[in-house]
């Protein structure tokens, strides 16, 4: 065998990855040729230096705990998930509230005081000073706050039992609070929002305060917008919340942090459910977003009363509330 | 902690958690993001225990896979299949006993002991795709399959990136040991042809 051919192997040998029959006809040249012996060596010690260099890292002493911690957390999380209630889920599906006809990102945040993450990967509850509601009650600070920890995580704030593309996690929702109508939430991407994570997360502690939340990332300034999807709750509708709300078709605040901009939230109450938008944008990029689907939920909103009272007024039995 | 499989399946994923956070640093070349990275890549593989089968597939590379698809998913640059795999042959591996070789050391082999800052400076001034198949590469266990089933890249790819790397390392690398002073002049040692 010939240098020219060799070569052409050498690689290759030194990996240990040709044949056996390749590996003795290659042996044979080494023995008679320094060159490519030398190839081999450098080869192999370069290989192992690196190794050695990868090998020698030193691991910081708590990882294996707080891996292991973390784990656990996700285990404990997935065994307390909320059972699909049989309850009807907000859905975007119903008339104008399809997210294609919303050129919007209704980031819905669930206010959860005391914030819980289903599968905890980061914190496993926010500690912002509110203290976890028990009467179903949520402020727009405690809603702030709870975008503001979650969507710190990251992608760490994926649940495990949900999936991690957008329309996926949606349909998932769905199924967890109800699966009778589908939670549809927005595609952000011509916003410039990209869909980063979603999760089951508890917001109050009272009956039935669990719901989903989908977080989306700013492809460009870092920033995050929150959409929550949760059975009714009360709080946002109070004035002593931070900021006041105004008289719009939904509740509008924008609340002081500690990063260099506002957030803004936006909220509403559809049928049995209330959807919660927030992010740290401008407020009134968010109401451009959520305005226009927000003002066809009034519009449904303002049908489905006008057919109930019809119903109830011909004999029916309906009886749902709206906002 | 209760695992899938009754326990071992966490055993199983935990024995590498070193060698993980490792290679993290290494991709990274941050602390704390290689914590981060290596607490992601555990979770991922928790929740996808379902779908592991360890005598298809080992543990650590389907860890070291989930570690690559993490970090490039952070970096919004996830690999979608093979490059010029098919147009790939030995030949475009071979050896350059001439140019491409860095100054060999006058005693006849080059010296790595000493030069662990530029080997980390070297390997950092990779790219992140030479720089991920250089770092399994070196771990030294995983066969150019393995490295490609992590990759998510045929083997021709794998030797092509290998390559690569390789000349860019040794570029770096030889630009250090001139500094150093360790190298010899280009024409000191002849080179035989050698027919076995």
């Amino acid at each position: 065998m010939k240098c020219t051919d060799a070569r052409k192997f050498l690689y290759a040998f030194a990996d240990g990855q040709l044949s056996v029959r390749a590996n003795c006809e290659l042996l044979d040249h080494l023995k008679m040729c320094s060159s490519c012996s030398r190839v081999v060596d450098e080869h192999q010690a370069l290989r192992s230096a690196i190794g050695r260099s990868v090998a020698s890292a030193p691991v910081p002493s708590g990882l294996r705990a707080s891996v292991t911690a973390a784990l656990s957390s996700e285990q404990d999380s997935a065994a307390s998930v909320i059972a699909a209630s049989g309850r009807r889920v907000f859905s975007w599906k119903s008339s104008f509230l399809r997210p294609r006809a919303i050129a919007t990102a209704a980031v819905l945040a669930l206010a959860i005081t005391g914030t819980w993450l289903i599968r905890p990967s980061g914190p496993a509850a926010v500690d912002g000073g509110a203290a976890r509601a028990v009467d179903g009650r949520v402020t727009a600070a405690q809603m702030s706050e709870l975008h503001l920890s979650h969507a710190a995580l990251g992608r760490g704030h994926q649940g495990a039992e949900l999936p991690a593309t957008l329309g996926e996690a949606a349909g998932a929702i769905t199924r967890r609070l109800g699966g009778k109508a589908e939670v549809s939430p927005p595609n952000l991407s011509s916003f410039g929002f990209d869909f980063e994570s979603a999760n089951l997360c508890r917001i109050h502690d009272g009956e039935r305060g669990v719901g989903g939340h989908i977080v989306y990332a700013s492809r460009s300034g870092g920033e995050k917008i929150s959409f929550f999807v949760a059975p009714k709750f009360a709080g946002l509708d109070q004035p002593s919340d931070p900021g006041s709300p105004i008289e719009r078709p939904f509740m509008e605040y924008e609340l002081a942090s500690a990063g260099s901009r506002n957030i803004a939230l936006l909220a509403w109450h559809q049928e049995d459910m209330t959807v919660v938008c927030c992010g740290d944008v401008n407020v009134d990029d968010l109401k451009l977003w959520v305005g226009a689907i927000r003002t066809a939920m009034a519009d449904f909103d303002g049908q489905l009363r006008r057919a109930r009272e019809e119903m109830i007024g011909s004999g029916g039995v309906c009886n749902h509330g709206a906002m | 902690m209760g695992t899938r499989g009754g326990g071992t399946f966490s055993e199983l994923i935990l024995c590498h958690l070193d060698l993980v956070y490792r290679v993290a640093l290494k991709l990274t070349g941050d602390e704390h993001e290689a914590q981060d990275l290596t607490q992601e890549v555990y979770l991922r593989a928790h929740r996808s225990a379902d779908k592991f089968e360890l005598r298809e597939y080992g543990a650590k590379p389907w860890l070291l896979k989930i570690l690559h698809n993490a970090y490039f998913s952070r970096r919004g640059q996830m690999r979608r299949g093979p490059a010029m795999a098919s147009d790939l042959s030995l030949d475009d591996f071979e050896a350059e006993l001439e140019a491409e070789r860095h100054p060999p050391v006058v005693d006849g082999g080059m010296n790595w002991e000493g030069f662990d800052e530029e080997l980390k400076q070297a390997i950092e001034s990779l790219s992140p795709e030479y720089r991920s198949v250089i770092l399994l590469w070196a771990l030294g266990d995983l066969s150019y399959k393995e490295i490609g089933r992590v990759l998510g890249c045929a083997i021709g790819t794998v030797m092509s990136r290998l390559h690569r790397a390789r000349q860019q390392l040794n570029q770096a690398l030889g630009g250090y040991a001139e500094e150093r002073g360790v190298k010899a002049s280009p024409k000191s040692e002849g080179r035989s042809e050698t027919t076995s």
